[in-house]
């Protein structure tokens, strides 16, 4: 049959077409002939990033150490197992057998060793931070701390143990000089959150050291300076060739361990502070008071310099080391143990009472009285209709300005408060109110943040007019409704109740008024003043310095590891005060007389009041809450004829001034100066030299300090580093104790 | 003897058994793809492996019975080698998907959905539908009858993507129609459909523009009013470039016309004016559209900026491959973007090597002259072009697309046919393998047979022309007693 009788067509054109399609196919066949054999070489050189493989090594993180140079913070290194997936992925069963041996070793079940090693959101594995969230070909740390017998038994029967390494890893350590904890100023690490690896990846690409395996500071200084203690992180490039087996590496970049941060504090007078403040605390306890917390600062009024900083309660740093678990971090925040995780410091809001008096007189300095002016001192003062008292009904009879602040006489700052508002034009204000000791609280930088080099720093509160005011367009729906309903909540206190419902109506009526009494109230730092006693403690230095609102400061310089100082952070002015030396010195005056014969004399019994005289205000503020006690504190600084330290402790729901707060200072006084038996003797002070240190500690070219030998006093500390050799001569141990392993027995 | 050597690839014995063998031959390639995967990357068959390899035999099984149920006589390498690039393609999806959530986990982001066991489905469905398309055609010839509808069909679904809220634009090229939450590539199922119109319109009027007119430098060419339909499909195609920017469908059925046009008039004039209209589109084009440009730049040099455009770091990839390969596992294929589609056919050089390349378009070669075999071999004219066509559209993709991987062309943006991730190409491709599958039934079946399968096998080779045709005629078996 004719093939072209049927279609009409030969097969001559198929034939033709189907040639084409042939030689299509032979020039791909040519081409991949070409790029994959005759050209390959080329591509891969160009292409040579594909067949590298980097490898990350961790830089040690860097030192933080106290004005002295004594380590606060170091490293140590640490025992811990790790597990290499890949390893045992190729194990028959997944590795389930080797980490149920290593499970016995250690105690921990194998199923929990496994869920550790399951990356972070894949099925099955526990959340952060149990789940590994490393890379999936990086050896997987187990095991933290583990103890040289079982390193040993790990490293010792490999075969046993296929996959599984002891290695010698850095972590945090806090050597503690002195006993001091100094928890909340260092801060603390946490694995980094995929958060700020995002953010990171707006950086220049020079700038992004963060790994996905590494902790980053979380709080304190740890996390302000986290960028220079971190160091910069080693690179290798393994060369692998197509089965991924290692042909070579390349080391690109060493490891660059983190700059050392030196910081004001001196660990010896944190210690001193840190125990003084928990002293005072059982001291108030044992009077009765619940003393739930407790703050104290220590300043250096000719820099800004923060010598000590505490809060009460604290906790131990190194829980945080390794892995926190959830009991220990809920604790942390249990309002049951005063939420140690906070730091009153620079995050407790208290009302100043009468540490606040001080910021009065000088409003009333700049505003006629003077020095000399006797003001009369009754038991009790009226504004309006309003009995205002004095403290336990305590009476004089006309005191000047410094005799007021030695007494502490309320109803002295009542008058002058009341009187100030009444030239402002009381309840119907003048255009342009002066509001001098309002202003005058604005002027020692109460009510906004101090600037310390910390995060999260509470600014506190001062109300004058205008807040008063805007307060007023929040809250007036609350309050009026809060009138109409009352405050069904506190049924089972009704007098309570019935007071709240009280002030809600006069609030929803005339709220926004700054009545006579508010005046009053605020001139002896009561109503709604909030500050927090790091801003007294800057108040008080620039009292003591002449007028200088110093910016408190944590870190003085950064050191390379090498020992050369890489950045000097200097003293930063923040403010000054528009005082004349002359008003000052009614301050100085006034304050003197609290402690030599005032307010604090019985708690300053037996102090050298000659040799290192102390001024200081006590302070009893009365919480306007709820079923509160009052609040201890004492503001001060010395030597007053030569001020060089600031101090500021406060006990909240601790009593009185001087029975808790002042108590705590003077402690810190003795120490600094070295008094011993009513004498002071700057051979036996807590700062090495009798004062601190002259610019920055020398540094040696390891990096490491040259500090001052310990007095008698202080507790020996165990010299850092013959304990961090102790794991490494582990491992040196391993060493030689596998060689013999790699002859072959019987 | 070439037939022995035939009859030895294929097995001896009825057609219909011999397509079994090659199918289990077939199927153990894939399994032992899959399981070398698993052993490379972590160490243990995984069980989607297994799942995917039982999928596969499954529905490579149920479509061979239904060929040997409705087409006995049809050709039996046609499924086989469909079943293999199917397989394939799966198994760099799978070492792909492996190689992905490695990623992803050490990254701490979430597991992308794996693709390779969604792929084995649609294998499942494009095996039914052709299997279907077998069943349903039971004479292709009834299937020219709707020459300007079938078209018609084909340009509306060509055009579908752009109906408002209808159509989805995915990496820049508009052609996706999204139903029910269900997107597909209507241009695949328009390939087909294309292809069944411009074959069963090329039966019917191929003959009147044959008809020539004047001779230019030797070559007789048409007359003007004959250039109409070709004009038409032209001017389709640029459609297509300019509004869907699918450089690759507008190619392919421009290139689909051409042939069948050639093949219908036997005019050596069609394709020279094919070529003419071909260079002036793609030079407006590219002076006019800038995603064209970049395609054209990026062809010229690959490796501009850091080095690391999509063809650059596919011929990275096949680079490292070299004569053997990485291995099914060794590589780094993930790091080309869109590696389980357009560039498949670079993470399987990467891991296959040359040896794997070669082998690869091998398969598709004797597929495209199995195709040519069957349009050879077919009594209708219109068989014939639809079976040109068929093979036309896997031969001109399968090459613009390799060609776009490997540089030898700038890149279009075309499935792989077979191998690539995607629904709506396999089951389009193998809508197509149905057909084939069909007209070699009817060509290798005797116009007298009752439908007694004893001489199933008996349908010679027909070639009386006297050229040689041995190389593209596969010889079959010889005719036996």
């Amino acid at each position: 049959m004719n093939r072209r009788g049927v279609t009409g067509l030969s097969s001559t054109r198929l034939v033709v077409f189907g040639a084409l399609v042939l030689s299509l196919m032979a020039t791909l066949a040519g081409r991949f002939v070409q790029l994959q054999v005759l050209e390959a070489d080329r591509y891969a050189s160009i292409a040579e990033d594909n067949r590298t493989r980097d490898v990350v090594h961790a830089a040690m993180r860097g030192q933080i150490v106290d004005q002295a140079g004594r380590p606060l913070v170091t490293n140590r290194s640490s025992l811990v197992i790790t597990a290499d997936p890949t390893t045992l992925r190729k194990q028959r069963d997944g590795g389930a057998a080797v980490l149920a041996r290593l499970g016995r070793l250690v105690g921990i079940p194998g199923p929990e060793l496994a869920a550790r090693m399951r990356p972070c959101g894949t099925p099955r594995a526990p959340r952060p931070p149990l789940c590994w969230n490393g890379s999936a070909v990086q050896p997987v740390p187990l095991v933290k701390d583990a103890s040289q017998d079982i390193a040993l038994a790990v490293m010792e029967r490999a075969r046993t143990f296929p996959g599984i390494t002891a290695e010698v890893q850095g972590v945090r350590s806090y050597p503690a000089p002195f006993g001091a904890n100094a928890t909340h100023v260092l801060g603390y690490l946490q694995p980094v959150s995929d958060a700020e690896l995002q953010k990171q990846q707006q950086l220049p690409k020079s700038q992004r050291w963060l790994l996905r395996t590494d902790l980053i500071g979380r709080s304190g200084l740890e996390s302000r300076y986290d960028r220079q203690l971190r160091g910069k992180p080693g690179l290798t490039q393994l060369i692998v060739d197509r089965q991924s087996r290692v042909v070579g590496s390349r080391e690109v970049r060493q490891p660059t361990t983190g700059d050392t941060l030196v910081t004001s504090i001196d660990g010896h007078v944190q210690a001193v502070a840190e125990k003084a403040l928990a002293e005072s605390v059982q001291l108030s306890r044992s009077r009765g008071y619940r003393a739930d917390s407790a703050a104290i600062a220590v300043l250096d009024v000719t820099n800004g310099n923060v010598l000590a900083l505490a809060s009460w309660p604290t906790y131990d740093p190194t829980i945080w080391v390794g892995r926190i678990d959830n009991a220990q971090y809920q604790a942390l925040l249990d309002p049951k143990r005063g939420i140690p995780l906070l730091f009153r410091p620079i995050q407790g809001l208290l009302p100043p009472g009468s540490t606040f008096k001080v910021i009065t007189t000088a409003a009333a300095l700049k505003t006629g009285w003077s020095a000399g002016t006797r003001i009369p001192c009754p038991p009790t003062y009226m504004v309006g209709r309003r009995k205002l008292s004095n403290f336990d009904g305590e009476a004089a009879h006309a005191l000047t300005l410094p005799e007021a602040l030695e007494m502490s006489c309320n109803t002295v700052y009542y008058r002058i408060g009341h009187a100030l508002w009444l030239r402002d034009g009381g309840l119907r204000p003048k255009r342009k109110p002066a509001e001098a000791i309002y202003h005058e609280a604005k002027a020692f930088h109460l009510g906004r943040p101090t600037g310390i080099d910390m995060a999260a720093e509470s600014s506190g509160r001062i109300v004058g007019r205008q807040e008063r005011k805007d307060r007023y367009e929040r809250m007036k729906p609350v309050w009026c409704r809060r009138a109409k309903n009352g405050y069904p909540e506190y049924k089972n206190r009704p007098s309570w109740a019935a007071y709240l419902k009280a002030i809600a109506a006069e609030n929803c009526v005339d709220g926004d008024q700054f009545r006579g009494g508010d005046a009053a109230l605020f001139a002896i730092g009561q109503g709604d003043t909030l500050v927090t006693p790091l801003q007294m403690a800057v108040a008080y230095a620039a009292i003591a310095n002449g007028g200088t609102l110093w910016q408190p400061r944590l870190a003085k310089a950064f050191v390379s590891p090498t020992g050369k100082v890489t950045r000097v952070i200097k003293p930063k002015v923040a403010g000054k005060l528009d005082l004349t030396p002359a008003q000052l010195d009614v301050l100085h005056q006034g304050l003197r007389l609290v402690v030599s014969g005032g307010t604090a004399r019985g708690t300053f019994a037996g102090y050298p009041n000659d040799q290192y005289p102390v001024a200081g205000k006590t302070g009893t503020a009365q919480m306007g809450g709820n079923n509160l006690q009052e609040t201890s504190w004492f503001a001060s600084y010395a030597p007053a004829t030569k001020p060089r330290y600031a101090v500021v402790a406060v006990v909240s729901q601790g009593g009185t001034g001087a029975s808790s707060a002042a108590v705590a200072v003077r402690k810190v006084y003795d120490g600094i100066f070295g008094v011993q038996a009513g004498k002071a003797d700057p051979q036996r002070s807590i700062l090495a030299g009798g004062g601190p240190v002259r610019g920055l500690p020398k540094f040696r070219d390891d990096g490491t300090a040259v500090v001052p030998k310990a007095k008698p006093t202080a507790t020996p500390t165990p010299t850092p580093s013959t304990a961090a050799l102790a794991p490494l001569f582990t491992l040196a141990l391993l060493a030689v104790w596998r060689l013999p392993r790699r002859r072959p027995r019987r | 003897m070439a037939e022995q050597t035939a009859a030895a690839v294929a097995g001896r014995g009825n057609p219909r058994n011999r397509e079994l063998w090659l199918l289990v031959v077939a199927v153990l390639i894939v399994a032992a793809g899959l399981a070398n995967v698993d052993l490379t990357v972590s160490g243990a068959v995984s069980a989607i492996s297994i799942r995917i390899s039982i999928t596969i035999a499954a529905a490579a099984l149920a479509a061979h019975v239904a060929v040997r149920l409705r087409a006995a006589n049809a050709d039996p390498l046609l499924l086989p080698l469909a079943v293999l690039l199917t397989g394939i393609g799966t198994t760099v999806i799978h070492r792909l998907d492996l190689a992905d959530e490695l990623r992803a986990v050490s990254r701490g982001e979430p597991v992308p959905t794996a693709k390779a066991g969604a792929q084995a489905t649609w294998f499942v469905v494009g095996a039914a539908a052709m299997a279907l398309t077998i069943i349903a055609v039971r004479d292709h010839r009834r299937i020219q009858r709707y020459p300007w509808t079938l078209t018609l069909l084909g340009l509306v679904l060509v055009l579908a993507p752009l109906v408002p809220g209808l159509g989805r634009t995915i990496r820049g090229a508009t052609l996706w129609v999204s139903i029910a939450g269900l997107s597909f590539q209507p241009a695949e199922v328009a390939k087909v459909v294309l292809t069944i119109g411009f074959a069963s319109y090329l039966s019917r009027h191929g003959r009147a523009l044959g008809a020539l007119r004047a001779r230019v430098l030797g070559i007789p060419f048409p007359r003007p009013r004959d250039l109409g339909p070709l004009l038409t499909v032209w001017a389709l195609s640029l459609s297509v470039l300019i509004l869907q920017r699918d450089l690759g469908t507008s190619l392919l059925f421009f290139g689909v016309f051409v042939v069948l046009l050639y093949i219908a008039t036997e005019q050596r004039s069609w394709p020279l004016i094919g070529l003419l209209l071909f260079s002036a589109g793609a030079t407006v084009a590219w002076s006019m559209f800038a995603h064209v440009q970049v395609r054209v730049a990026l062809w010229l040099d690959p490796f501009t900026g850091d080095g690391t455009s999509q063809v650059a770091l596919g011929l990275y990839g096949l680079a490292n491959g070299g004569l053997f390969g990485a291995g099914l596992g060794g590589g780094y294929p993930q790091l080309v973007p869109f590696a389980e589609s357009d560039f498949i056919f670079a993470s399987l050089g990467e891991e296959l090597g040359l040896v794997g390349c070669i082998a690869v378009l091998l398969v598709y070669a004797v597929l495209v002259s199995r195709g040519l075999k069957v349009a050879n071999t077919v009594r209708d004219r219109f068989g014939l072009l639809l079976a040109a066509g068929i093979a036309t559209v896997i031969a001109l993709q399968t090459f613009v697309v390799l060609g776009g991987v490997t540089r030898l062309i700038p890149l279009t943006g075309l499935t792989t046919p077979f191998l690539s991730s995607g629904g709506s190409s396999l089951v389009a491709n193998f809508i197509m393998v149905g057909l084939l599958i069909r007209m070699s039934h009817a060509a290798r079946t005797p116009a007298a047979a009752t439908g007694s399968v004893a001489y199933a096998d008996i349908a010679a080779p027909r070639h009386d022309t006297g050229q040689p045709t041995q190389i593209i005629e596969l010889p079959t078996a010889e005719p036996r007693r």
